[in-house]
């Protein structure tokens, strides 16, 4: 693994506001090392998940991911092969999500900072199950009826919001709200029965 | 008590992913979520599930863009694509997620992180590995597609990809219109059909309606002066009032998109209305007289007059005395006191408040004063069940989960709890015993309530262990805790004034459900900050008017019964078929929900249909005793904190088992003299005549024509089988009147 950058503990000091103009200052030559690609792609759902259960809007989220990817990019040369990657990169994903908490303070309603912090630990240690509940999940939306089916696909559809389908379906935005709550009930419940089902075999 | 009841966590999940929560529902998530480990794992498996949707679908976007830009391909990341891409591909509905956000990838978006993502990633490294996994993928993709079941077929590769999926739901949602009117103009031209049909076409019916026109005019004479006089005192606000509720009824129709059901007929409706404020079915002769009446107003008239029925009072005590004490209530409770002390308010229409500040209040033996024995009931256990009953019963709110902890889904504190608990600190219990000359022994004569010098705090325990004190207070007041004040009186009237809209608004909410079926809430005593209401204003609203009439129980009843949803059959419409409660939606009342019978409304109608007591001559305190007995035989009680008990009368086997067999039905179908069977088969009518009876008493309705012609062949062959006419017949038409009172259309209130 070849150290490019000039801090090489594997502390996320990155995130931290002294240490973010350093890290710009670097020169983006990242480490072309495959396995760090892999732990990288491999993670992006993962880590997206983490963010989003700190800053519970996809599409802030997705914007936290990006900004983390950055840094996670920047700081390749701090990751110590062998060591956990997921730990590693959710705690460069929390600064993340606190600065953006920290832009968007007055213009959305947020979670308080009890919280997040409260819950960034317990949801960074919680790796285990995700695997099996997102092939659960895939499984359980072929269960689904078509019309519930297509409803979830147009509600997920990028850029797509509850209130552009219920105008795109001509339906009143309420029924829209009433069917979505229906709908991943009924695949939370899936989830969760396919899990007890393969534990018990 | 430690699992959260999911549905409420959903619902506020359900508002956090739509990005609609409030700041209030927000905090009342997070305290939830940081307090108790069941809801944080539900908050994040519920989340992970969203996030999951959602990042599937820019996957899948992710690989529209990858597939324009053509990069090269990096054999590490090649597993992890083929394994996402396979299982996804494999199944026909992920398959469908992915051609959906497909075909809207190469639409322009801001939200488009995925190309962001992926151009950024250029710049960093060349795109290598990303891309040319993404790549990978849509090529897998396309590949499988056309072996993969039909919902690929429709992957639109090009052209116009955003315009795709809407024509996919165009062809349902125009369907669903045009069928629509069809089914509608279908229906009202089956419905009225359906009567003239049957009172042209058969000559009996024709007689039928004639003494029935005449018995009509009788009724109508009486009831008018007694229904037109309540009528007119109150008609200012309450037209007001009325066009409010219905107005507020067809919103939620409008904003869900739905059509109510039509009007209900005014054969299902006196039955209904029979059934929700008299406790039974209609009697034949009232029912003939209300078919005939062809006055306007009759169905306001019959309200009216129903509530002046003494046996509104007596279904009504027995309803609250149920409530209060439960159906099985402990030996030291002397229910038939309650029910009289119950049959008195509810008969001089005593204000709601002061009967709750009785019942709160009351001092004294459980045999003088009927009111003791609510309390009577409750005061195991240092009062907790009376603290829980209190707030639930007469103020909607669940308290009890919160006796331990405080609660996860509202601001209530574990101190509320015992603040309430402290109210019931003076309460204490006397027996009575009196000596029994037959068995010589002293045996239990009464239980008195009396107040004892109590002064100071209740103590419970945190879950942390620390002992926490409570004075009493209501509602944010506090009384002053010392031995002079009598705390249940204080409670009765903090509960009882006007400034808590608590009271007015259980009761509102309880009533509505007796009438509709359901609640406004999910739970009839579960109001609170963390349940979702209906028709939020409307019950706010009919609180607020309820209060400020004085508490008028029949003025609410009124109010509920004249309203526009009352009216509706219960009958689905094809427009209707999304208002389904069942479904645990919150109702829309666009139809009448259908209501199994109570075992009292089964009992009584069944004495009113069959006249069976008239079999067993009996008076009035035997009857009485036989009708709890029957009614003990369907009740479990579970020695639980909140003294909790539940019915077998549930349409459970051992209903159906006791309906089929029991005493009850053999008295029902006897034709003992006195009998309604014995009527009808000793007067010297039609066949024709005597089916349409014992339709109109056990249905009360006349039958169709195909139901007519089906019951005329079980005669008929009834009678080909046997010799002898008379009791071939007899017996005939005794399992017909079974077969009618076993069916689900009498058990049910539609």
């Amino acid at each position: 693994m070849s150290s490019a950058l000039p801090e090489p503990s594997t502390d996320t000091g990155a995130s931290r506001p002294a240490s973010t103009s350093r890290a710009e200052a670097v020169a983006p030559t990242p480490p072309l090392d495959p396995e760090f690609i892999q732990h990288f792609t491999r993670h992006q759902r993962q880590i997206y998940l983490y963010i989003l259960t700190l800053l519970p809007n996809a599409t802030d989220a997705e914007e936290v991911l990006q900004e983390t990817n950055l840094v996670i990019w920047r700081k390749a040369g701090d990751f110590q092969p062998g060591t956990n990657f997921r730990a590693w990169a959710c705690q460069i994903a929390y600064f993340e999500v606190l600065k953006f908490r920290d832009r968007r303070r007055r213009d959305r309603l947020q979670f308080s900072q009890e919280f997040v912090d409260a819950l960034a630990e317990e949801v960074a240690a919680r790796a285990d199950l995700l695997e099996r509940r997102r092939l659960a999940l895939t499984r359980c939306l072929g269960k689904l009826r078509e019309r519930d089916r297509e409803l979830i696909q147009h509600r997920y559809a990028p850029g797509q919001t509850s209130q552009s389908v219920a105008d795109l379906l001509g339906r009143p935005l309420n029924s829209i709200y009433q069917s979505l709550g229906r709908i991943r009930k009924a695949l939370f419940e899936c989830v969760n029965r396919e899990l007890a089902a393969e534990s018990r075999t | 008590m430690t699992t959260p009841p999911a549905a409420d966590l959903a619902l506020l999940m359900e508002a956090l992913v739509e990005e609609r929560i409030t700041p209030e529902q927000l905090a009342q998530l997070e305290s939830c979520v940081l307090r108790d480990p069941a809801a944080r794992t539900f908050y994040f498996d519920y989340l992970e599930l969203h996030g999951n949707l959602y990042w599937d679908a820019a996957v899948t976007e992710k690989a529209g863009d990858a597939a324009r830009d053509e990069f090269g391909l990096e054999s590490g990341t090649l597993d992890r694509v083929l394994e996402d891409v396979t299982s996804q591909t494999v199944n026909g509905a992920a398959a469908s997620v992915l051609s959906g956000s497909l075909a809207k990838a190469a639409a322009p978006s801001e939200a488009n992180f995925a190309r962001r993502l992926t151009r950024r990633h250029f710049a960093l490294f060349g795109g290598a590995a990303l891309v040319a996994s993404l790549l990978i993928a849509v090529l897998l993709f396309r590949a499988g597609a056309p072996q993969h079941g039909p919902q690929v077929v429709n992957v639109p590769t090009s052209g116009e990809p955003v315009e795709q999926p809407s024509q996919m739901e165009a062809p349902p949602s125009q369907e669903t219109p045009t069928t629509q009117p069809a089914e509608i103009a279908n229906r009202q031209e089956r419905m009225p059909s359906l009567p003239s049909a049957s009172t042209s076409n058969t000559p009996a019916e024709v007689v039928a309606a004639a003494p029935a026109t005449s018995s009509n005019s009788r009724t109508e004479s009486i009831a008018k002066p007694e229904g037109t006089a309540p009528e007119q005192s109150h008609s200012g606000s309450s037209e007001v009032l009325l066009s409010f509720i219905n107005e507020q009824l067809r919103e939620g129709w409008r904003t869900a998109g739905i059509e109510p059901s039509p009007r209900a007929d005014d054969a299902e409706w006196l039955r209904r209305v029979y059934l929700d404020i008299a406790g039974h079915i209609p009697p034949v002769k009232e029912l003939e007289a209300f078919l005939a009446d062809r006055s306007e107003d009759k169905r306001e008239r019959m309200i009216d007059r129903l509530l002046d029925d003494s046996a509104y009072v007596r279904n009504f005590a027995s309803i609250w005395a149920n409530l209060l004490v439960g159906r099985r209530s402990p030996p030291e409770v002397n229910r038939e006191a309650l029910l009289a002390f119950l049959r008195r308010q509810f008969a001089r229409n005593v204000p709601w408040n002061e009967t709750v500040s009785e019942l709160i209040a009351a001092e004294g033996r459980g045999d003088q004063n009927g009111a003791v024995n609510f309390l009577v009931a409750h005061m195991n256990d240092g009062a907790i069940p009376a603290t829980a009953i209190t707030s639930r019963l007469f103020l909607g709110r669940q308290v009890q989960c919160t006796q331990c902890h405080n609660h996860p889904f509202n601001d209530s504190k574990q101190d509320e709890f015992w603040e309430l608990n402290s109210f019931f600190a003076q309460a204490t219990t006397i027996r009575h015993e009196k000596y029994d000359p037959q068995t010589g022994r002293m045996q239990l004569e009464t239980i008195e309530l009396a107040m004892r010098d109590v002064e100071g705090p209740v103590y419970f325990e945190r879950r942390n262990g620390l002992m926490q004190v409570a004075y009493p207070a209501f509602a944010g007041k506090r009384v002053d805790p010392s031995a002079q004040t009598n705390r249940r009186q204080e409670l009765a009237r903090l509960i009882a004034s006007h400034d808590s809209p608590m009271l007015a608004e259980a009761l509102v909410n309880r009533m509505w459900q007796h009438f509709f079926g359901y609640a406004f809430t999910r739970q009839v005593d579960d109001i609170g900050p963390h349940s979702e209401i209906s028709h939020p204003e409307l019950m706010a609203r009919l609180a607020d008017e309820f209060a400020r009439s004085g508490y008028d129980v029949k003025q609410l009843i009124r109010w509920i019964c004249r309203s526009e949803a009352y009216h509706l059959t219960s009958r689905f419409s094809a427009t209707n078929t999304d208002d389904n409660p069942e479904a645990g939606d919150l109702p829309l009342f666009s139809r009448m929900y259908v209501k199994p019978m109570s075992a009292e409304q089964l009992y009584d109608s069944l004495l009113i249909a069959s006249q069976a007591h008239r079999a067993v001559s009996v008076n009035w305190d035997q009857e009485q005793r036989r009708r709890q007995e029957w009614l003990q035989q369907f009740v479990l009680s579970y020695d639980t904190e909140e003294n909790d008990e539940a019915s077998t009368f549930n349409g459970s086997i051992p209903q159906s088992l006791m309906m089929m067999n029991g005493e009850l039905m053999d008295n029902a179908v006897s034709t003992a003299r006195g009998t309604y069977l014995h009527t009808i088969l000793t007067e010297r009518t039609s066949d024709t005549e005597k089916i349409k009876k014992l339709y109109l008493s056990a249905l009360s309705r006349y039958p169709t024509q195909a139901e007519l012609a089906a019951v005329r062949k079980v005669l008929r062959v009834g009678r080909s089988q046997r010799g002898q006419q008379l009791a071939l017949n007899t017996q005939a038409y005794q399992d017909i009147y079974w077969a009618f009172l076993n069916s689900n259309e009498f058990i049910l209130n539609h």
